[in-house]
């Protein structure tokens, strides 16, 4: 009888569970084909993404090589008096003649690895936090009033407080986004994890000898995983919409570095003349963001449904 | 109930301070020689040796500390290294214009998300729910800086209905209307994205408890139902986060400031990162941060008045 009964592990189930849902699973090709791109990027493009071309300046987005103008305007010809044409550019080109397209996906590198990198970072110490909070009540009482602290200050503030004091670099970025998201991870976990300290088997692999850590890691890390994936996956949008902040504040990635917040803010100054300076990075912002936000909903509601939308 | 009140005004008592301990340590964690960074370049080492000696900075940090705590009980927010004025009048200057930005992104945001949030969760599944809720996916989806400058060239350049920055008057003026409106979307448009999507799941909860159902079943009218049993329900968990937002919105208005040329405290603060001048950004992040503290204490108290069900002796 028994062998009949499909047997389905956890990540299998939620997985199809996820590619049912049709958003979910275009969000979900929309980023993997972002991550190929992005990753891959010299196979995408035949540009570099700061070398600069000033016969090609504030082209339009195109689908074919355009004539070049002067600043007045005037066509530029070459000596035997005929029409120069750009290079092809997709995106069209910036204020320096720089290929947007280039510039944009070479951009998201740096949006995906700040993004990853600070969550990655603040998920392991805010995890470890909640854990032994949850684990050990001497531990809880003192972390977690820090966190409490760290609470009470609002998230872009502390921030911008440490790139403000030790100075705008990407890596001060990653370290100020990935301390902010620390406390939430480490209530969350908390919370999970005091439940599941409760149940009966953790009794019964205690008063087998089980060592603290062996139970903490093994057994009860394990039952936390869905509200750590659910929150990830939603702090991955916040965390891309720091960096595009800071960035377009002009404390984070530094020009010539690209990255969309950088791209937007360079792109204020020629708003009247090449709008799509401004609307390109834009939208490659607000696809990431929504994908992010889409998958973070879909997981929730499959994995999570209690968790509240309010971070 | 005074209790509670009292309990609560201790605790943020107790975070005042450690924001200030924040605060003032993080100049420890910048890099280099506080001394050396306000003589500038040119100054010889004992110029720097004056400035530490004017400063305090070679005594110990807690007596540093009780200095600066003692100066912040007088009003004494420092001397901003740029403009070489105090601190406390440069704020005071560009505070309210903050405030007044805030103020009107609440708005924005309260009027435009809550409504469409209940409606949407009235009309479940139906064209007009699906569209709202789309448009609330985009809204916590579009960066507030890119919406703004969006703003500015669609509504101030091309239809020309709306100055393209500055603010001189209040919001409930008529001039200060015109002047807010586009800041208070590009910062409040996310806000209200998120008061949607709240006011929509609570909605939908309260609206299938029982006592929705017997309300129903004896007769009440639908109208009724919702906006005098559903909504009034409904509408605490929306308090909660008002408090946390109003936070998300004093510190996401530098960015409005910014994009439309507002001479407000977030401005205020950028711009001394920018010329790293060190006292302004720490007292800007202060005040920042306790007006914080202030609003989620009050909204705390505004919370446990209006739900009885809420004990506050716990």
């Amino acid at each position: 009888m028994s062998e009949n009964i499909k047997k389905e592990s956890y990540f299998k189930n939620s997985t199809k569970k996820l590619l049912r849902n049709k958003l979910a699973t275009i969000a979900l090709i929309i980023l993997v084909i972002e991550l190929v791109i992005i990753i891959g990027a010299p196979f995408f493009t035949n540009y570099d993404p700061a070398k600069q071309s000033l016969q090609e300046r504030l082209l339009p987005p195109s689908l074919s090589e355009q004539p070049l103008e002067d600043y007045q305007g005037e066509p530029i010809r070459d000596e035997e008096g005929n029409v120069k044409y750009s290079k092809f550019h997709l995106l069209g080109t910036d204020n320096f003649g720089r290929d947007i397209w280039t510039r944009i996906i070479y951009g998201g590198r740096i949006s995906l690895t700040v993004g990853f990198a600070a969550i990655l970072l603040g998920m392991t110490v805010g995890v470890m936090a909640g854990l032994f909070s949850a684990y050990y009540p001497k531990v809880d009482a003192v972390v977690m009033r820090i966190m409490d602290i760290m609470f009470s200050f609002p998230g872009i503030l502390l921030a911008m407080l440490i790139v403000a004091m030790l100075g705008t670099s990407l890596r001060n970025v990653t370290l100020a986004i990935s301390i902010w998201s620390i406390p939430t991870f480490a209530r969350l976990v908390r919370g999970e994890a005091l439940s599941v300290k409760q149940n009966d088997y953790i009794k019964a692999i205690k008063s087998v000898g089980a060592g603290d850590l062996r139970i903490i890691f093994i057994h009860i890390l394990p039952n936390c995983v869905a509200p750590i994936v659910v929150y990830s996956t939603m702090r991955m949008a916040t965390a891309i919409l720091s960096i595009a902040s800071l960035s377009y504040l002009g404390i984070g990635a530094q020009p010539p570095l690209s990255e969309w917040g950088t791209m937007v803010a360079a792109g204020r100054d020629y708003m009247f003349d090449a709008p799509h300076m401004i609307v390109v990075p834009g939208v490659a912002i607000i696809v990431t963001m929504l994908c992010f936000n889409i998958l973070g909903d879909v997981l929730r509601d499959i994995l999570d449904p209690n968790l509240s939308d309010n971070f | 109930m005074q209790k509670y009140i009292a309990k609560r005004l201790f605790q943020m008592v107790i975070m005042v301070i450690g924001i200030t301990f924040i605060v003032f340590g993080s100049l420890y964690l910048a890099p280099g020689d506080p001394a050396e960074i306000l003589a500038g370049e040119s100054a010889t080492i004992s110029d720097i040796e004056n400035i530490r000696e004017y400063l305090g900075l070679n005594e110990p940090f807690f007596v540093q500390y009780g200095k600066y705590l003692e100066g912040l009980l007088h009003g004494d927010l420092g001397t901003s290294l740029q403009s070489r004025q105090p601190i406390l009048d440069e704020i005071k200057i560009r505070f309210p214009n903050t405030v007044n930005l805030t103020i009107g992104s609440m708005l924005i945001a309260v009027i435009i998300g809550v409504p469409l949030g209940i409606i949407s969760a009235i009309k479940r599944n139906s064209i007009l729910d699906y569209m709202a809720t789309t448009t609330a996916l985009f809204g916590v989806s579009i960066p507030n800086f890119w919406l703004g400058i969006m703003l500015i060239l669609i509504f101030s350049v091309k239809l020309g209905w709306f100055p393209t920055g500055g603010m001189t008057h209040w919001f409930y003026t008529p001039t200060g209307i015109k002047q807010i409106i586009l800041p208070s979307i590009a910062l409040g448009g996310r806000i209200a994205a998120i008061f949607m999507r709240l006011s929509r799941s609570a909605m939908l909860e309260v609206m299938q408890s029982d006592y929705i159902r017997t309300a129903r079943a004896k007769g009440v009218k639908e109208r009724v139902v919702i906006w005098v049993h559903a909504f009034k329900n409904a509408l605490t968990p929306l308090i909660t986060v008002f408090g946390t937002t109003f936070g998300a919105l004093l510190g996401g208005a530098m960015i409005s400031e910014q994009v439309f040329a507002i001479n407000g405290l977030g401005r205020y603060m950028i711009n001394a990162i920018y010329v790293r001048d060190y006292p302004a950004v720490q007292s800007s992040v202060l005040v920042f941060a306790v007006a914080f503290i202030l609003i989620t204490l009050l909204v705390d108290i505004i919370y446990v008045l209006i739900d009885p069900r809420i004990s506050y002796e716990s």
